[in-house]
């Protein structure tokens, strides 16, 4: 009974159940749009995040025990995911393959030093660690100076920080637009279907029911919602082509939030129904004074 | 709980079934509609409430049914007033009642049929019963052969003659009727004095109000003249 009326419902609202499901589906693929773009530049500020490297160089004379005794304690640093050890042999025969000449019969000596490389997984370093740990490092006495890109890092946070901001805002904006066109359909349903409740509740169906009634409505044109939502996403995505074979769709989790946060939505405006005034809100006339 | 517990004990109940005790009642402060309103109605009684027309006839099946509450006084259920009753307690109530009041109860879009397939949800009874039992009425009427036909193609008369059936086809406790005669011809209102007498013979409690004296020879249950209780 609940979802044949709940079936009822939406067929004698149908223009503004429809509405609703497009003002609510187009809400929720905005948020999607903004959920992927941010997605996708956190995840290309982590590619290029992952490409940074800590250079140490070690002043001239160090032993190979200093070396190693270095190589061993950066190696146990948080979030450390690799350490490469580049002795002045090593980085000279390097050097003299990229400029494609033999460096040692130019300079005569080998001006390079030892140098320590230490990747680190994107995911756990910011510009704030790697300061740190590039102070840590050059106070040490074998240590000349430490090398990174922290202007560039400092960057590639702020953009991840703006998209991940702008991404939440923007989701929020749609929400609180779906809600918004979503209270406004609901009210005329309530508004539509107030005779029949009434009708229905003077029968004898318990008010719990008549608020079901609505309920399933709400998530009904909920999940059509979402559904649309993630069609017209998907549709776009496809449409966008080559232009975005580099980045990723939605994670299938997001994927399911996006179908399932809409119908939640409904329902929980649905929940809020009003049932006819004559049944639930008795005429009750003032005290009597005079008596 | 507590409704459950109500419901069990409005179930078991079989004697003193509505009760109202001294009620007061205005629309608006001092215009009194009734005062010291009192009357009570056993399980399979009939009450026939006489009064001039527009002079709380609809208002006195309202209070009776819970829709609006007295100003003062009390209102009983099996001994529980309706004060204190929630409207989850309230709409159960009606689910065992048949109301025929003057703003239909039936729900104009849907068929006869379909009209009744939610009564018998609602009244817990099956399908076949109710629909025999409202096909029965509407046969007194030559109406039995409309009941796929939605109450919005009949007139104000048979509307009110489905209203009968549907509040009859669920063999409920109460029958609330507000002023036949104001919508049924004298043949119709004949017949249905008659479907009413006989579902009261059948143990339904039934209170009607009327401005028409003539029904009380019909009827032989006991009046109430509404103007007693009037300012």
């Amino acid at each position: 009974m609940i979802f044949g009326e709940s079936v009822r419902l939406f067929r004698s609202t149908f223009i503004a159940s429809i509405h609703a499901v497009l003002a609510a589906g187009l809400m929720a693929s905005l948020a999607c749009i903004s959920v992927l773009a941010a997605l996708n530049v956190i995840d290309l500020t982590s590619r290029f995040r992952s490409e940074t490297v800590l250079e140490v160089f070690l002043i001239d004379g160090v032993t190979e025990e200093q070396v190693n005794t270095l190589a061993e304690d950066v190696a146990r640093i948080q979030g450390a995911t690799g350490v490469d050890v580049k002795s002045p042999e090593q980085a000279l025969d390097e050097m003299s393959g990229i400029l494609e000449s033999d460096l040692t019969e130019v300079l005569g000596t080998n001006p390079l030093p030892y140098s320590v490389l230490i990747s680190f997984n994107p995911d756990s370093i910011g510009v704030d660690f790697l300061r740190r740990t590039a102070t840590e490092l050059a106070d040490r006495d074998e240590v000349m100076e430490v090398h990174f890109p922290e202007d560039w890092l400092a960057d590639i946070d702020l953009v991840t920080r703006g998209s991940l901001v702008a991404g939440i805002l923007v989701s929020l904006l749609a929400v609180a637009g779906a809600v918004f066109v979503f209270v406004s359909v609901r009210r005329y349903a309530e508004t539509r279907y107030m005779s029949t409740l009434r009708t229905l509740l003077l029968l004898g169906m318990r008010p719990v029911t008549a608020r079901l009634i609505l309920l399933v409505w709400g998530l009904g044109i909920g999940m059509a919602a979402g559904i649309f939502g993630l069609c017209v996403v998907a549709a776009l995505w496809i449409a966008a082509g080559s232009y975005v074979n580099s980045f990723s769709f939605l994670p299938i989790a997001a994927v399911i939030l996006a179908a399932i946060i809409p119908a939640i939505i409904c329902g929980f405006v649905c929940l809020f129904v009003s049932l006819p005034h004559e049944i639930t809100r008795r005429y009750r006339p003032r005290a009597v004074l005079d008596r | 709980v507590v409704e459950d517990a109500y419901i069990l004990h409005v179930n078991s109940q079989s004697s003193l079934y509505l009760n109202v005790v001294d009620v007061d009642f205005a629309y608006r402060p001092g215009r009194w509609l009734f005062r010291g309103l009192t009357m009570s109605l056993k399980r399979g009684e009939g009450i026939v409430a006489f009064a001039k027309r527009g002079t709380g006839k609809s208002t006195l099946i309202r209070l009776l049914v819970g829709l609006v509450l007295p100003s003062a006084g009390d209102i009983k259920l099996h001994e529980r007033s309706i004060h204190d009753m929630s409207l989850g307690e309230r709409t159960h109530m009606l689910s065992k009642w048949g109301l025929i009041l003057d703003n239909p109860v039936i729900l104009p879009d849907r068929s006869l049929l379909a009209n009744l397939k939610i009564v018998a949800r609602l009244s817990s009874r099956r399908d076949q019963s109710v629909n025999a039992a409202a096909k029965s009425c509407l046969s007194e009427f030559g109406l039995s052969h409309r009941m796929t036909q939605k109450p919005a193609r009949f007139t104000e008369d048979e509307v009110h003659i489905i209203q009968l059936a549907v509040a009859l086809a669920k063999t409920p406790d109460m029958v609330f009727w507000d002023d036949p005669d104001a919508f049924l011809g004298t043949d119709q209102l004949e017949t249905a004095i008659e479907v009413v007498r006989r579902a009261n013979l059948a143990g339904a409690g039934v209170i009607l109000t009327t401005s028409n004296p003539a029904l009380f020879d019909q009827l032989h249950w006991r009046v109430i003249d509404l103007e007693r209780y009037q300012t």
